[in-house]
């Protein structure tokens, strides 16, 4: 009888079919559970970030509105901009533009909003939106070796994204099926993957782009010696274009407010949104116009001009090579500002899904191990203490950041001894619960 | 957005949310299946293909995406108000008693560590090992600078990914070994016939 069971499953082509889905089920859950933690906290930081635009004018509301900002005004700004600090190497005019009213000044230490004339304004103070972003960005580590430690998180979300497609064999018969009235651990793992699945663009999409700009350091890193002579700002010549030789003979500021009206009379259709200077006041000084190109996902192309403001050339971000306009659109992709508010809100859906699929995969872990008989509770209760703890610390300290004068490095080391005090907090909680059960 | 812009949009929001009907329909057994499914299916595509006329060739798929990735939630919530919960609250399972005692040994946690080492740094070294060998390729294959890069920059990611499912997924010692070493071995010769070392 044996035999002829054995003999039936090796005729059966689909007989190999589940020790892949279950090898590939445990390579998903090994992932899952050496990386959620850090992997939720990169995600909500993540998701609250799509928003940061709207959330610097919470922090900082007495600042002028700019609808525009005109080409005179624009020359006013960089001067006045200089002049507060005359050794930068670089100043940038961030100009106002569609869903962002406000117009920035940016030397390679300051940071001042200008108002319509041109003037000087208040610094930029935003010290929360600065916590927030250095957490999603570098994890608050120093920022180069944080920077690819984010971006290894990235590779193995995506990891578990080809995992949880190889242990998903039924992807398409299982399209739509959410069994609610089934038990606890069905639910969880049909809305797991059902999210998993429908918002699979994009948590691919943002962990490929995330990965890759944090791992690009790397890549650079051993193409520089090899191709370009050590030089590591060459290798990214061909894509975002190279710098200027540098010329420090003094001269009087670039013709901003000419490049400006160059622009608006030759590419009407194509709002600026920055102004780049480089060696600001000096023969070598180098001028580049970021324009929005608003029906592409790039996020600017830049339009070079000599600093008496006549135009040179583009660097081809919008009709260069694919490398060029893949690696420009990398940002908008990443972080959903290719269509206003109704695609960052969606970005905000895509994003609390992914907060979903993270935690429902672990509750579907603790699920599996509690009716193996291999409870965990501690480990569970640490797991919600860090799930209900990291947003509740993120929202505490925004308000509190509203009221009171708290700085980026105080709101960093608050954040994570609450995170630690949460995870314990819960750990205790679920073991004195468990005790109380038992 | 203009007008025009605006009906292609809407037309290709309406026509992914009926492709997305007739996938909900194939799935729930319509005597039709497989044809409602080819239908859904070129739905939501000609969809994808009128959001890329109405907002941008690049830009326009991928609102078209978005559109149809909410519109699929949205099926998928109304599939769960369908199943309703039951009134009664489920007894919770008792879990079982039989407790599996975990292998916890020094070599079990050894070779463990071992996993996470190779699949965290190993398949790392390897898949940049490997996008630097390919982007030596692509090099010199006459591919403009650019492109090698930026393909080189999504690949060593990408790879890294792959690997690591594949080195936690592949229960076959000898076909791993050999993957390593082909794409070890490979890339650094690559890298050094490129380069004049050797």
């Amino acid at each position: 009888m044996l035999e002829k069971i054995r003999a039936k499953d090796s005729s059966n082509p689909s007989s190999a079919k589940p020790s892949l889905v279950k090898r590939a089920l445990s390579a998903h859950a090994v992932m899952g559970i050496s990386i959620s933690a850090v992997l939720y906290i990169i995600c909500l930081s993540g998701t609250i970030s799509v928003f940061k635009e709207d959330i610097h004018k919470l922090e900082q509301n007495g600042e002028p509105r700019v609808e525009s900002l005109s080409p005179q005004s624009a020359q006013r700004a960089a001067e006045t901009g200089f002049n507060a600090e005359p050794t930068s190497a670089h100043l940038y005019i961030q100009l106002p533009s569609q869903g962002h009213s406000r117009a920035l000044v940016q030397t390679d230490n300051q940071e001042h909003y200008v108002d319509r004339e041109g003037e000087l304004s208040d610094s930029i103070a935003h010290p929360w939106s600065a916590f927030l972003i250095d957490l999603h960005y570098y994890l608050h580590l120093p920022k180069s070796f944080g920077m690819i430690v984010v971006a290894i998180f990235g590779v193995f979300l995506f990891a578990m994204s080809i995992s949880g497609l190889l242990a998903h064999p039924n992807i398409f018969k299982d399209a739509f099926s959410f069994r609610r009235s089934k038990s606890e651990q069905i639910k969880k793992v049909d809305l797991h993957n059902r999210l998993s699945v429908w918002t699979a663009p994009f948590h691919i999409s943002n962990s490929l782009t995330g990965a890759m700009i944090g791992l690009a350091v790397l890549s650079i890193a051993a193409l520089a010696p090899m191709k370009y002579g050590g030089d590591q700002h060459a290798v990214f010549a061909p894509v975002f274009g190279g710098e200027p030789v540098i010329d420090e003979t003094p001269a009087p500021m670039a013709k901003i407010d000419k490049a400006l009206r160059y622009m608006a009379e030759t590419h009407p259709d194509k709002p600026p949104v920055y102004v780049i200077l480089h060696d600001p006041k000096t023969a070598g000084q180098y001028l580049q116009i970021m324009a929005e190109h608003p029906r592409r996902l790039i996020y600017a192309e830049k339009y070079n001009f000599t600093g008496d403001g006549e135009f040179i050339d583009t660097v081809g971000s919008a009709d260069g090579t694919i490398g060029q306009q893949v690696a420009d659109s990398v940002y908008k992709v990443h972080f959903g500002q290719f269509g206003g508010l109704p695609v960052k809100l969606a970005f905000g859906i895509f994003g609390i899904c992914l907060l979903y699929i993270i935690t429902s995969g672990l509750r579907i872990y603790f699920l599996k191990r509690r009716n193996k008989g291999r409870a965990a509770p501690t480990l569970e209760g640490a797991w919600k203490g860090l799930i209900w703890g990291a947003p509740a610390l993120l929202a505490t300290s925004f308000v509190a950041s509203l009221l009171l004068p708290l700085s980026t490095p105080l709101l960093t080391r608050l954040f994570w001894i609450g995170v630690v005090l949460a995870a314990i907090a819960g750990a205790i909680l679920a073991k004195q619960r468990e005790g109380r059960a038992d | 957005m203009t007008a025009i812009d605006l009906t292609f949009a809407l037309i290709g929001s309406a026509l992914s949310a009926l492709g997305l009907f007739a996938l909900y329909q194939a799935w729930k057994g319509h005597p039709k299946k497989r044809i409602l499914s080819y239908v859904g299916w070129a739905m939501l595509f000609s969809a994808l293909a009128l959001w890329a006329i109405s907002g941008g060739k690049d830009r326009g798929i991928a609102l078209g995406i978005i559109v149809v990735s909410l519109q699929a939630l949205l099926f998928v919530a109304y599939q769960a108000l369908l199943d309703k919960a039951p009134r009664k609250k489920r007894k919770a399972q008792n879990p079982r008693r039989i407790s599996v005692v975990e292998p916890t040994g020094f070599a079990v946690l050894f070779k463990r560590a071992g996993k996470a080492v190779w699949v965290s740094v190993g398949c790392g070294a390897l898949s940049y090992l490997t996008a630097i060998g390919l982007h030596e390729v692509f090099w010199q294959s006459g591919m403009h600078a650019s492109n090698s890069l930026v393909l080189a920059l999504f690949i060593f990611p990408i790879l890294w990914a792959a690997l690591s499912a594949f080195s936690l997924t592949s229960y076959k010692p000898g076909l791993k070994l050999g993957t390593y070493a082909v794409l070890g071995g490979s890339s650094a010769a690559i890298l050094c016939l490129g380069n004049g070392v050797l």
